[in-house]
């Protein structure tokens, strides 16, 4: 029993910082229901009901917007996701100590480029007249326009999704290999497995807790989309493909100060997260995992 | 070594301290403590002060009022920085005689509006604000946050009154003073053409003076010199490129439209306009615009290519300017032209906004708002301003053939002044002065420019210009304006990437586009505003 | 440790030393344009023919940044700061990690449907601020410290591989009459260095790049770190307010953009090679590390 009570005792300081610091502010979100006046606060604004869900619903751009995060996210999820575990696997596989050291030095570099940055490198590689349609006119193919036709646009998105992220989301899985028990692998060797049915049968299912726990926090940002990437990347040829809730926020309300319109969209996307959440935990743990809830 | 050493012990240490002891010195600063280290550097001026402080005043309460300045990551020596340096200490020697202390809040450059807006919200936010945004003062004003400085006003210097009537009326909103313009004693051309005299020359044309000249001119050098762009252009949102061009199609004669439509970015949507992107769209299809040009969203071709000597003329762009250090060719000439007469014959193009800026007083500073007027009234004094702007004639600046001068920034570091001082000057962006010296200046800046070409350029520039018809009030539908202003440059873009016999399809479309984005609203407003209230 | 089983996929390692050179190639081209941008000089940036080698070579990009007594204050203060939240951060981690890691834990799933609801729901910035403001954090180095304390992302994962650790060790620590408070310091922590150190990593990134809170909670020139200081410059110089002040500027920004992400990667770069060996190392199932 006192065993019990140290283990709630760790959880106090948490608890409390997670009640203090998110929960705490999220009265704010009433906004969303509101004339914001930031001079006379947020309780004192008047209540408009569903004014400013109406207003976005209404807008064209955001139903657009709406189905340009979804496909874009859709996209990182069964494209970007499965990079890294590819990634850390084979790593994981791979004898040359040096090597393998370099090579994930250097891929976890991008992760600190900023996106300015990042979207300059694109435009420069994929430009009518960048690296890769000189080498494609080389070959008497192109000039292509990657970053100009909505469709290419979105492969070029994903792929400046894995150039950036990949090597960083690999340490997680990383991390989670380094924690596998040599034990498992020395018999799997003597029972006569290979390469490919050790990763089968002693990396994989030994990672999968990891993967399980990632899937899930990523279905659950199905709506949500970094501003600056689509933004920056964008250009007025692929707005139609480009656009997406962020930017329509952006645009709409928050480069006019309208906080009140912001929160409202944000609540929305918010709603919409917690019920994929809590689909995607609940269909994990009836396959018998644990789920992060 | 040992002593580098020691200095990063020292250095350590006091981050220690920074982690461990900070929230207990967060409101430490220096009063009237300050008056006695200056006084050896600030000269004669500064001892008379300092005996005003001494004997005459003392007055019986120092009240302490917050003023926003920008913080720009500036460079202080040691014990100084950008709240406490030569010229803060040298502002409160000035003004405790009057029993104002003022403090300096450091807010961001970039984003400095949304970093206002939090602290407005928590009313944390400074007794004397500045922004560049008007939209901002008018919203915080319908939202009844700022003070009304109309009672205030006959405290002001009476010269910065009289001098700049049309830029405090327009300060005004629905008849309240709610922010106190920061003007230009001279302004000039908000839109400028550059163009390659040379190229012009060696195929043996004359400067062009009207757009069907310039027609003619560009469509040469496409033929003459395959690899120079004609037309510099890209894909960035902004309306500089083509403003320009598209008013050479439109009129001012009409008074209404002029208020309906010049405010913003509407003005390029003046009837009229259609014509003009329609040539746009053209100049794309004949290669006279490069193709790609929407897709150089942040100058970066459009800049190589100016900066090797690739463009034949631009609009909005200075970079050909630049261009005299880095293009090989000695012959590169290029040079401002006014080039694209409006329909009604004029040169004249909108110019850069009248105000620099608006300083405006939130309403959690009404307690002190004495002490706050009594600031703003001393920085309204032409005197009080030079000095402020120029870090203290005498101190930061010295008196050459009658106009002061900065001193070297390394200089200013040394002695503890910011070199940054004119963000304090809030009232007087310039002076009239310095109008004089504006070759000398631009020639300062850019050295590989020829004396002839920066002559008719700053002679350019500061000639021929209007001002827009703006409305001194806030609308309702002045929260769409942000996005609108977006979605106009996106349109004109658009429009011009038309493929060809497209033209009307694509324009029709994009043109809906604005409408469902209240488009329509805002015009209609703004004509109901005019009928209301100026005929 | 894998390497006996392997000797006879020579193929393999050949395929995979090749596509790592692909990768390498791929992500160093980009960065090493960067890092020769930030020497180069102006006239050449402005051409736009830097490839991976500096054009007219200068460093005065970083002698501009050096100094700047105040960066360089900032440096340090930045690294302390950076080192104490991580510790921080990642202590209050691994206090809620292990608890939640417990299967039997009563009231588990309503902790952890608590912390989860805080990664997808957030009140936006004004109520932020109001609280940081309310809370007297405001200008406080506390208020960079404390608002970031637990990342609900970290905390998952971290309770994902707490939840890995097999549980006959702890059976026998009870036995011996361990206590949690044991068993979490003799257990779980020797046994989960790797990812420990992993999201202490997470927590340093975050710390050493992190600027909007900075710009939001702190306007005190003390209290700026170093990447928001750079970040000030760097704005000063793209976005002069003045058309005269954009005539004497005398230093491209683009190298001093530059410059900053360089400033960001170096310290990251540093770092990672003593997490790093950690990933190498497997684990045994008596708990004794190798």
């Amino acid at each position: 029993m006192k065993r019990r009570a140290s283990l709630y005792l760790m959880l106090v300081l948490p608890m409390l910082y997670f009640i203090v610091f998110a929960y705490l502010p999220m009265g704010g979100i009433v906004v969303a229901f509101k004339d914001y006046n930031i001079f006379g606060g947020i309780w004192d604004s008047p209540w408009v009901g569903l004014k400013h869900f109406k207003e976005a619903f209404a807008a064209k751009e955001f139903q657009t917007a709406i189905k340009n995060t979804i496909i874009l996210n859709l996209g990182e999820l069964f494209i970007n996701f499965p990079f890294p575990i590819v990634l850390a696997i084979f790593l994981n596989e791979m004898t040359h100590e040096r090597m393998k050291k370099t090579t994930q030095t250097i891929l976890y570099l991008p992760h600190f480029l900023s996106m300015v940055v990042v979207a300059g490198i694109v435009y420069q590689v994929f430009g009518s007249s960048g690296i890769v349609n000189n080498v494609l006119g080389a070959f008497d193919i192109g000039p292509v326009n990657f970053v100009g036709d909505p469709k290419k646009w979105r492969a070029i998105y994903w792929g400046t999704g894995i150039w950036m992220g990949a090597g960083y989301g690999m340490i997680v899985y990383l991390a989670a290999m380094a924690g596998i028990n040599v034990e498992l692998y020395d018999a799997a060797y003597i029972d006569g497995a290979g390469r490919w049915k050790r990763i089968w049968h002693v990396t994989l299912p030994q990672i999968r807790p990891t993967i399980v726990t990632m899937t899930i926090m990523n279905v659950g940002k199905i709506l949500s989309i970094g501003f600056e990437r689509p933004y920056l990347m964008g250009n007025v040829l692929v707005q139609d493909v480009s656009s997406v809730i962020s930017t329509y926020v952006y645009s709409v309300g928050l480069q006019a100060g309208r906080y009140d319109f912001a929160t409202a969209i944000g609540l929305f996307q918010s709603v919409v997260a917690l019920i994929m959440v809590l689909a995607a935990n609940w269909t994990a743990r009836k396959l018998g995992e644990e789920g992060i809830m | 070594m040992k002593k580098h050493f020691s200095r990063m012990c020292a250095l350590a240490m006091a981050a220690v301290l920074l982690l461990t002891g900070c929230s207990s010195k967060t409101d430490q600063k220096e009063t009237t403590t300050a008056a006695a280290t200056t006084s050896a550097a600030a000269g004669t001026e500064t001892t008379t002060a300092q005996a005003d402080t001494s004997a005459a005043a003392k007055p019986e309460k120092i009240v302490d009022i917050n003023v926003m300045v920008y913080d720009r990551g500036d460079e202080y020596s040691a014990g100084n920085s950008l709240t406490d340096n030569e010229l803060t200490r040298w502002i409160n020697e000035q003004m405790e005689p009057q029993g104002v202390h003022v403090n300096f809040v450091p807010v961001p450059r970039s984003g400095a509006d949304n970093q206002v807006n939090l602290m407005l919200a928590a009313g944390t936010a400074p007794d004397i604000i500045r922004t560049y945004d008007r939209q901002r003062v008018a919203t915080y004003g319908s939202q009844g946050g700022l003070v009304d400085l109309t009672p205030y006003m006959d405290q002001l210097d009476p010269a910065y009154l009289s001098e700049n009537q049309d830029a405090i009326g327009f300060t005004q909103f629905d008849g309240k003073q709610y922010a106190l313009p920061g003007v230009y004693a001279y302004h000039g051309k908000g839109h400028d053409a550059y163009i390659r005299q040379d190229l012009i020359e060696k195929m043996g044309m004359k400067m062009p003076t009207t757009r069907e000249e310039l027609i003619e001119v560009l469509y040469a050098m496409k033929e003459n010199y395959p690899d120079i762009t004609p037309m510099g252009f890209s894909g960035k949102i902004t309306d500089g490129m083509y403003t320009n061009f598209l008013l050479s199609y439109v009129s001012r004669a009409n008074e209404r439209d002029n208020y309906i439509y010049e405010p913003t970015f509407t003005t390029v949507l003046k009837p009229g306009h259609k014509e003009g992107l329609k040539q746009l769209n053209q100049f794309v299809l004949d290669g006279i615009i490069s193709p790609d040009y929407a897709v150089d969203t942040d100058n970066t071709k459009l800049n190589q290519d100016l900066a090797n000597g690739k463009i034949g003329f631009v609009i909005s762009n200075a970079g050909g300017m630049d261009a005299y250090s880095t293009v090989e060719d000695p012959d590169y000439r290029m040079v401002e032209v006014e080039t694209l007469p409006n329909a009604d014959g004029s040169y004249e193009v909108p110019s850069q906004d009248p105000l620099s800026h608006y300083v405006y007083v939130p309403k959690t500073a009404e307690d002190r708002i004495d002490a706050v007027v009594k600031y703003l009234a001393w920085l309204s004094n032409e005197e009080n301003a030079m000095n402020v702007k120029y870090a203290v004639i005498g101190v930061g600046s010295d008196m050459v053939d009658g106009a002061p001068v900065m001193k070297q920034k390394q200089e200013l570091i040394d002695m503890g002044m910011t070199y940054s001082s004119n963000d304090s000057n809030l009232l007087r962006a310039n002076f009239a002065f310095e109008k004089d010296l504006l070759v000398r200046n631009y020639k300062a800046g850019k050295p590989d420019v020829p004396e002839d070409v920066a002559e008719d350029l700053i002679r350019i520039q500061y000639s021929n210009y209007y001002d827009k018809c703006l409305i001194p009030a806030a609308l309702e539908t002045d929260q769409y304006v942000p996005n609108l202003q977006s979605l106009i440059c996106e349109f004109v873009l658009k429009v011009m990437a038309a493929p060809e016999g497209k033209f009307d399809e694509v324009y029709d479309k994009e043109y809906q586009i604005l409408v469902e984005n209240h488009l329509q609203d805002v015009l209609d407003e703004r004509a109901a505003w005019y009928d209301a209230n100026m005929k | 440790m894998n390497s006996v089983y392997d000797k006879k996929w020579s193929i393999y390692q050949v395929v995979m030393i090749i596509v790592c050179c692909l990768a390498i190639v791929i992500t160093l081209i980009p960065i090493l344009n960067i890092v020769a941008t930030s020497f180069s000089g102006k006239n050449a940036i402005a051409k736009g023919i830097v490839g991976i080698f500096p054009v007219e070579f200068t460093t005065e990009a970083y002698e501009m940044v050096f100094k700047n007594s105040g960066i360089v204050r900032s440096l340090f203060y930045s690294i302390f700061l950076t080192v104490g939240y991580a510790l921080l951060a990642t202590f209050m981690t691994i206090l809620a990690a292990y608890p939640l890691s417990k299967t039997d834990l009563k009231g588990r799933h309503v902790f952890q449907t608590i912390i989860t609801v805080t990664m997808y729901v957030s009140a936006g910035t004004v109520p932020a601020y109001l609280l940081i403001k309310n809370l007297g954090l405001m200008n406080t180095v506390w208020a960079l410290v404390i608002p970031g304390m637990i990342s609900p992302f970290n905390l998952i994962i971290l309770r994902t591989f707490f939840a890995g650790i097999n549980k006959a060790l702890y059976e026998a620590a009870y036995m011996d009459g361990c206590g949690e408070w044991g068993c979490l310091f003799r257990i779980t922590i020797p046994l989960s260095l790797p990812s420990i150190f992993t999201i202490m990593l997470f927590y340093a990134i975050s710390r050493w790049n992190g600027v909007t809170d900075v710009l939001y909670y702190v306007n005190k020139p003390d209290l700026y770190t170093l990447q928001y200081q750079l970040k000030l410059m760097l704005d000063s110089l793209t976005i002069p307010y003045k058309p005269e002040e954009m005539a004497t500027m005398q230093i491209t920004p683009e190298n001093v953009k530059s410059s900053t992400i360089v400033f960001a990667m170096v310290p990251m770069l540093l770092i990672y090679p003593f997490v790093q060996k950690y990933f190498t190392k497997g684990v045994t199932i008596g708990g004794v590390k190798e």
